[in-house]
């Protein structure tokens, strides 16, 4: 019987061996073709940056005891990338004027924005680190920068000494030195130059990230056109550095006299040749507010809105604006689809609040969206339907082959959908095949993304099942299709012996 | 006579083979579907890159020398022309002859003869040479300023004369500002070259011109290598999923073409068989087989470029805004090659399978 069996396999090898590439391939291809949506999703969001897919403005002072907790029901029930919340006052016929040239004699340059909009953020992360000494102590930071070399100050711990250390990220130890100073402690880590750094680089990148993910940072790449370099440290020294010290300046401000602030691009990219670190002074009829811009980001609306921002830390933001009108704020960032149903959520709070999403603030980005899910969407189904088409045909074609070998078949006794067996053995193995190739695929492109300390894109395993239950459904209309052959021998031979 | 009728039994078998039933139709449209589905694929997916990142081919000089050594002599079917390039100089205007110096940072420059500026900048006036290029984030920036009269501004020379220039526009992707300066004007503001750019008389890939300059030990940058980081990273990124794709399909249309070879080739013995009988030539069987073959996948290729520019057409009505990606065209050209391709592969497939069979057909 098992001679038969592979002698019969043996005479339909090129179809099973077309069969096996195929599914390979579309088992490929029509997962990629979906996932374009998510790299399109991720391209747009770093390309928008700080722009948040729902802003909710919240016509309450901040308490964060009111906030945290409305935030927290809405990312336990939905899927949330991220969310900043805090206090915002606006800044109506303020001025902001920016010592632009020490060298030069025009010694201030003044722009008057008549919107302007300042954020305190509370940024949620832990400002604590793991260090290893004698045992691991866990140490507050308290500040963060570069002058010469890295340095982190925490708050002062019996437990540290001056001496060599390690700070523990994940499975990386760095190794820094330890200098007691006044009534703290300094962490100095000196750069070697070479790969060596990348511990230090990626725990800075983590440490930032609890509490302001680079992808939203808004402080964008493409202003710093690369110099021939493709490599980890090139990036971090090029572009990753500047937007890690200027949320480190945000979120630990170096000068308690400053209100440490990172500015919409509008206010500094043209008027700052330095654009970086830059003394300002913030003044409306009832502020006068010495700051200091640590860098520009990119805000999209700024010119459409007439609204520039500045950001700054909670703590400083109620130094500086001991106001009782201020408002409070809440920037979500998810998937589109859950807007409405986070709005309704909030209104069932009993707040007053207004809702803006990005679809009202940059309604061009929704057009341009919709165009490639579409496209994305017409594309995978035509596929899909191509593909039903083409193998419906095929199997016609091939069950009229195959009718007299099952007829053959029956006589020796076979009782069981051998073909359909088959088939379903080259879907599964095409299954794993591709699987794999497609998990190579994506950790390929995460490696390159990485490189360039972008976050990695997942890939959406739901919609590969879905595809793969599309290719299971063909199976079962196969073994449909072999069921009533085999039938038709029963009735044929029926009516035979009769 | 006598091959009028073996013709028209050849033409009965093929009619059996290719267009007899329902089913043979089907196959026949269905790979006429896949076919515009595929071309419509690549069509788009190109005319994005094109759109987008490709754009940026151009402005970034496609191949340059980063120096502009009077020695460094052409090679054979290459131009060398000295332009200016920088990602991020300081960009000092004037409003008005009264008003302060302004100064931008970060600005890319590149300076280009009139004839050579990128294909993104439509030039009005060809021999104004006081004019420039913003690309709209440059333009954003400059056009803030309550001084701006909108048209122009004043550019400082080295002998720090203010030299009016009327400002023109351009749609680049990214945020990075650009200003693109006529050659002559760059000139004129006493700014000196800094690049050698490489312009190939015939059409050549960057990597190949590249290719050919290292062989010669002279180091050649390429556009993409000076891509901002973003650009660099997504460009690289699309590249990957653009190639997969395409791969897959092209992949897929040669196994369901060898499908179709294949099935035919059953058809081809019997055809063998009966021209034994009929004592027609070797060479006449084959010729025959392989024409109709040929016939059958041109009126495939025909039908495919037909139906895509009619959907193309009803695509661009339909949705205006991707008017620009659709417009590039397919390269007819390399699609052109199917027929001596299928020829050699028809001839090989033969001689492979039936060459004892077709030389009995000469005893």
């Amino acid at each position: 019987m098992i001679a038969i069996y592979y002698k019969l396999a043996n005479s339909y090898k090129f179809g099973f061996l077309e069969m096996f590439a195929c599914c390979i391939i579309l088992l490929i291809i029509l997962p990629i073709i979906i996932s374009v949506k998510d790299y399109y999703e991720h391209y747009s969001d770093i390309r928008l940056g700080f722009l948040p897919d729902l802003a909710i403005q919240i016509s309450e002072p901040y308490n964060e005891h009111r906030i945290s907790p409305i935030v927290e029901s809405i990312k336990s029930k939905y899927s949330i990338n991220f969310s900043l919340q805090g206090a915002m006052k606006n800044l109506t016929d303020s001025n902001f004027k920016v010592q632009q040239d020490v060298m030069n004699d025009e010694s201030f340059f003044e722009t008057i924005h008549k919107k302007m909009v300042l954020l305190g953020i509370d940024f949620q992360g832990s400002p604590l680190i793991q260090v290893l000494q004698d045992h691991k102590v866990s140490c507050e930071v308290k500040q963060l920068g570069e002058f010469g070399h890295w340095y982190i100050d925490v708050y002062n711990t019996a437990q540290l000494k001056t001496g060599n250390a390690y700070i523990i990220d994940g499975n990386n130890r760095i190794n820094v030195r330890i200098f007691k100073r006044k009534d703290y402690y300094r962490i100095r880590y000196d750069e070697t130059g070479n790969d060596d750094d990348i511990p230090f680089f990626d725990f800075l990148n983590h440490f930032i990230s609890r509490f302001q993910k680079t992808a939203y940072s808004g402080i964008d790449a493409d202003r710093f056109s690369s110099v021939k370099s493709d490599t980890k440290i090139d990036y971090f020294n090029t572009h990753l550095k500047r937007q890690l010290l200027a949320y480190a300046g945000l979120i630990f401000p170096p000068h308690p006299q400053y209100l440490s602030t990172i500015v919409s691009s509008n206010l500094l990219h043209s008027i700052n040749k330095y654009d970086y670190i830059t003394m300002a002074n913030l003044s409306s009829k009832r502020y006068n507010i010495p700051i200091i811009a640590h860098d520009a980001f990119y805000f999209l609306p700024e010119q459409k809105l007439n609204n520039n921002l500045l950001l700054s830390n909670i703590k400083q933001f109620h130094e500086f604006i001991q106001d009782s009108d201020s408002q409070s704020f809440i920037y979500i960032y998810c998937e589109s689809s859950y807007i409405d149903d986070i709005i309704k959520d909030i209104k069932k709070e009993n707040i007053q609040a207004t809702f803006l999403s990005r679809k009202q603030i940059v309604p061009s980005y929704f057009t341009e969206k919709g165009i490639v899910i579409i496209c994305i969407s017409t594309l995978y189904f035509l596929l899909i339907l191509l593909c039903f088409c083409i193998s419906f045909i095929k199997l016609i074609k091939f069950y009229s082959v195959f009718q007299d070998d099952l007829t053959l078949l029956k006589l020796y006794g076979y009782n069981f959908s051998i073909f359909s067996v088959s088939v379903i053995i080259i879907v599964l193995s095409s299954n794993i095949v591709s699987a794999f190739i497609l998990n190579l695929f994506f950790n390929w492109n995460n490696q390159l993304l990485n490189t360039f300390y972008y976050p990695s894109i997942i890939f959406n395993w739901t919609n590969y099942l879905y595809t793969t239950l599309i290719f299971y459904s063909v199976v079962g209309f196969n073994y449909l299709c072999e069921l009533y052959l085999l039938n038709n021998i029963s009735y044929a031979s029926r009516g035979k012996n009769q | 006579m006598y091959k009028d009728s073996i013709f028209q039994l050849f033409l009965k078998v093929f009619h059996h083979q290719f267009i007899k039933s329902g089913k043979q139709w089907g196959v026949f449209l269905l790979l006429i579907c896949f076919c515009i589905f595929s071309v419509l694929l690549y069509k788009y997916i190109h005319g994005f890159q094109q759109a987008f990142i490709e754009r940026l081919k151009g402005v970034y000089p496609v191949t340059y020398i980063p120096a502009t050594g009077k020695n460094i002599k052409p090679l054979d079917k290459f131009e060398h022309h000295q332009e200016f390039f920088h990602l991020t100089k300081q960009f000092t205007f004037q409003y008005t002859k009264q008003s302060k110096r302004v100064t931008i940072i970060d600005v890319a420059f590149k300076s280009s003869a009139i004839k050579r500026l990128p294909s993104v900048i439509k030039v009005n006036q060809r021999e104004n040479i006081y004019q420039i290029w913003m690309n709209r984030t440059m333009w954003d920036i400059v056009s803030q300023a309550k001084d701006f009269d909108g048209k122009g501004v004043f550019l400082i020379s080295r002998k720090q004369v203010p030299i009016y220039v009327q400002i023109n526009q351009f749609d680049l992707p990214g945020y990075q500002p650009w200003i693109i300066f006529p050659e002559r004007l760059f000139k004129l503001l006493g700014q000196t070259m800094n690049i050698t750019t490489i312009y190939p008389k015939i059409q050549m890939s960057d990597k190949k011109i590249q290719k050919m300059y290292r062989s010669n030990h002279i180091g050649v940058i390429r556009w993409s290598e000076r891509l901002p980081f973003f650009h660099f990273v997504f460009y690289t990124l699309s590249q990957r999923l653009y190639v997969t794709v395409i791969s897959g399909f092209l992949l897929l249309l040669i196994i369901m073409s060898f499908s179709v070879l294949q099935d035919t080739f059953d058809e081809f013995s019997k055809l063998i068989t009966f021209s034994s009988y009929y004592g027609v030539k070797e060479k006449f069987v084959q010729f025959f087989f392989m024409s109709v073959i040929t016939i059958y996948f041109m009126i495939i290729y025909l039908s495919t470029s037909f139906f895509v520019s009619y959907i193309n057409q009803l695509i661009c009505r339909a949705v205006p805004v991707i008017q620009h990606i659709a417009l590039h065209s397919v390269h007819a050209k390399y699609l052109i090659l199917i027929v001596p391709f299928l020829w050699i592969i028809t001839f090989i497939l033969i001689h492979k399978k039936f060459g004892e069979q077709l030389q009995s057909l000469e005893l």
